[in-house]
């Protein structure tokens, strides 16, 4: 196209632009769901996008928070208050701007769900009724999963999974571990929160300890034969951590089969491991208030309507970010975020009578081989009748030949996705 | 040619008005709000704001066909279609930047 050409293009869509952008703003309900109440069960990056984004396109609306944490603490960038002195507040927030908005936070658990009767019971013995019901509870440590783990045996192996306590009391662990010592973690099957983030955390920990201990080790033993971003770890570990980093996958009989915190040992299928530090990262499902409403399957997790992110076990409850089976889409906080949103956009619909839409939704992740180096992972995915598929011909990670610059660009926007992001959901 | 170009542009704005119910431009947009803030921020991920949808289609028709390099943007803009990058550029985009561009059309 010529220039000119162009220009004449761009110049129409410039004219027309003022015109689609009233098309672009029928997601608002024609009707306003006035006097409807819809409930959200948890703060966290879904849940608070969703509440907010509810609130936001229908005013008379009654949007309801329930999450029974004063702070929500994140997990992105948590890997590096384990592995460097950032420090944990910095992965806090508080809801205030969310009060502000108009979103009513309770700051109490939701005990059952009714679908039939559409209420909910808090935490306290009171029920409320709602018109729809959003579930963002993210997960649960499946202990059971793991013979010989329990909440008991994480403060010993801990998980650092759910940030917080964990990841202060495993960032202790790492900075006491003795000179030469073993870090082993054990990383579970897929699904599970976060890909990437076991490997994150492996170069992190090799971070700190190639500083401070630069003789120990750091020992990955995984329940699977392949992972997210993989070439792209190995290729840091050697360049960075050399010799530090071992995995072993479950070809190598690696999947961790029982562990013992009394003694610090984790067993496989032929094998036995002692750890200085043990992170046991655990199986997982849909946290236990999807369980309690009936819209778990028998894998754990909350099957959904694509589109909708509608039960396909209950109507009217809907199920967003770690703990919905969104299929190609991973369970990370950028899907969360996006879901959260949309979700927002096709309840406000239902709600006020019209027919939900469908859409394009995206996800972006950032892994730190160091805390200036980085790698990303990037998805397009649509909705089909049975599944989030992606768009063919998109996405992938970084390339592997990309040199310094590049790894310390995507470095830099991590550091600006997880700005961006909370002080969108919370700020 | 041009009357191509233009018939074009305009048949993308046509088309998507019976779906616009269904799949606004808005939703379309929102997930590049997970890491392009809307205002004025000093962000290395550039921010939205201030940009006109002539220059946003611009970048993101160049991301999609290799012509303009990033990182993540490439394998993303890979996903949408011609169309549906028209209508990001005008959910995400300042109309009013541009509109005196339209007084030099002939």
């Amino acid at each position: 196209m010529t220039d000119l050409n162009r220009r004449k293009a761009l110049g129409t869509l410039a004219a027309l632009a003022g015109l689609a952008g009233c098309a672009g703003a029928t997601h608002l309900p024609t009707r306003r769901a006035r006097g409807q109440t819809v409930v959200v069960v948890g703060g966290g990056f879904g849940g608070a996008t969703c509440a907010r984004t509810l609130k936001r396109l229908n005013p008379d609306m009654r949007v309801v928070l329930l999450e029974p944490n004063k702070n929500y603490t994140a997990c992105p960038l948590s890997n590096l208050v384990i592995g460097t002195d950032r420090p944990l507040g910095a992965q806090q927030f508080r809801y205030q701007a969310l009060t502000a908005e108009g979103v009513e936070v309770i700051a109490l658990a939701a005990t059952d769900v009714d679908a039939v009767k559409q209420t909910v019971t808090l935490s306290d013995g009171r029920t409320l009724s709602y018109d729809r019901i959003v579930l963002a509870p993210g997960i649960d440590l499946h202990y059971a999963g793991l013979p010989g783990y329990s909440s008991d045996a994480a403060q010993r192996m801990p998980h650092a999974w759910q940030a917080g306590a964990q990841t202060l009391l495993l960032r202790k662990q790492l900075h006491g571990m003795r000179p030469g010592g073993t870090f082993v973690m054990a990383i579970p099957n897929n699904p599970y929160r976060c890909p990437p983030g076991p490997y994150e955390r492996a170069s992190l920990v090799a971070h700190f300890l190639k500083q401070h201990n630069p003789t120990a080790k750091v020992l990955l033993l995984d329940a699977k034969d392949s992972f997210s971003k993989q070439a792209l770890f190995r290729q840091g570990w050697k360049k960075h951590y050399a010799g530090m980093i071992e995995w072993q996958g479950l070809g190598q009989g690696a999947a961790v089969r029982q562990v013992d915190a009394d003694t610090m040992r984790l067993f496989t299928d032929f094998d036995e491991f002692k750890a200085d530090v043990a992170n046991v990262i655990p199986p997982q499902r849909a946290a236990e208030i999807a369980r309690r409403a009936g819209v778990t399957d028998a894998s754990g997790w909350c099957p959904v309507h694509p589109a909708t992110f509608e039960s396909r076990l209950l109507p009217g409850v809907h199920i967003i970010g770690d703990a919905a089976i969104a299929n190609a889409m991973p369970k990370s906080a950028f899907a969360a975020n996006a879901q959260g949103k949309f979700c927002a956009v096709q309840v406000s619909r239902m709600l006020a009578g019209e027919r939900p839409g469908t859409t394009t939704l995206l996800n972006t992740c950032y892994s730190l081989l160091t805390p200036d180096s980085a790698v990303s992972v990037a998805g397009v995915y649509r909705p089909t009748d049975r599944a989030w598929q992606p768009v063919s011909g998109s996405g992938g990670t970084s390339p592997l030949k990309a040199g310094t610059e590049h790894r310390a660009l995507e470095a830099g926007y991590a550091r600006d996705w997880y700005n961006t992001l909370t002080r969108q959901v919370y700020g | 040619m041009i009357r191509s170009a233009v018939l074009v542009t305009a048949g993308l704005f046509l088309s998507l008005v019976p779906f616009a119910a269904h799949t606004s431009d808005s939703d379309l947009a929102a997930p590049c709000a997970g890491c392009h803030a809307a205002d004025d921020v000093q962000t290395i991920i550039p921010s939205l704001h201030g940009q006109s949808a002539l220059s946003l289609e611009g970048k993101l028709r160049g991301y999609r066909s290799g012509e303009r390099l990033g990182t993540v943007m490439n394998r993303i803009m890979r996903g949408y279609t011609e169309a549906e990058i028209v209508r990001l550029a005008l959910a995400l985009g300042t109309p009013a930047a541009i509109t005196p561009n339209a007084s030099h059309l002939d």
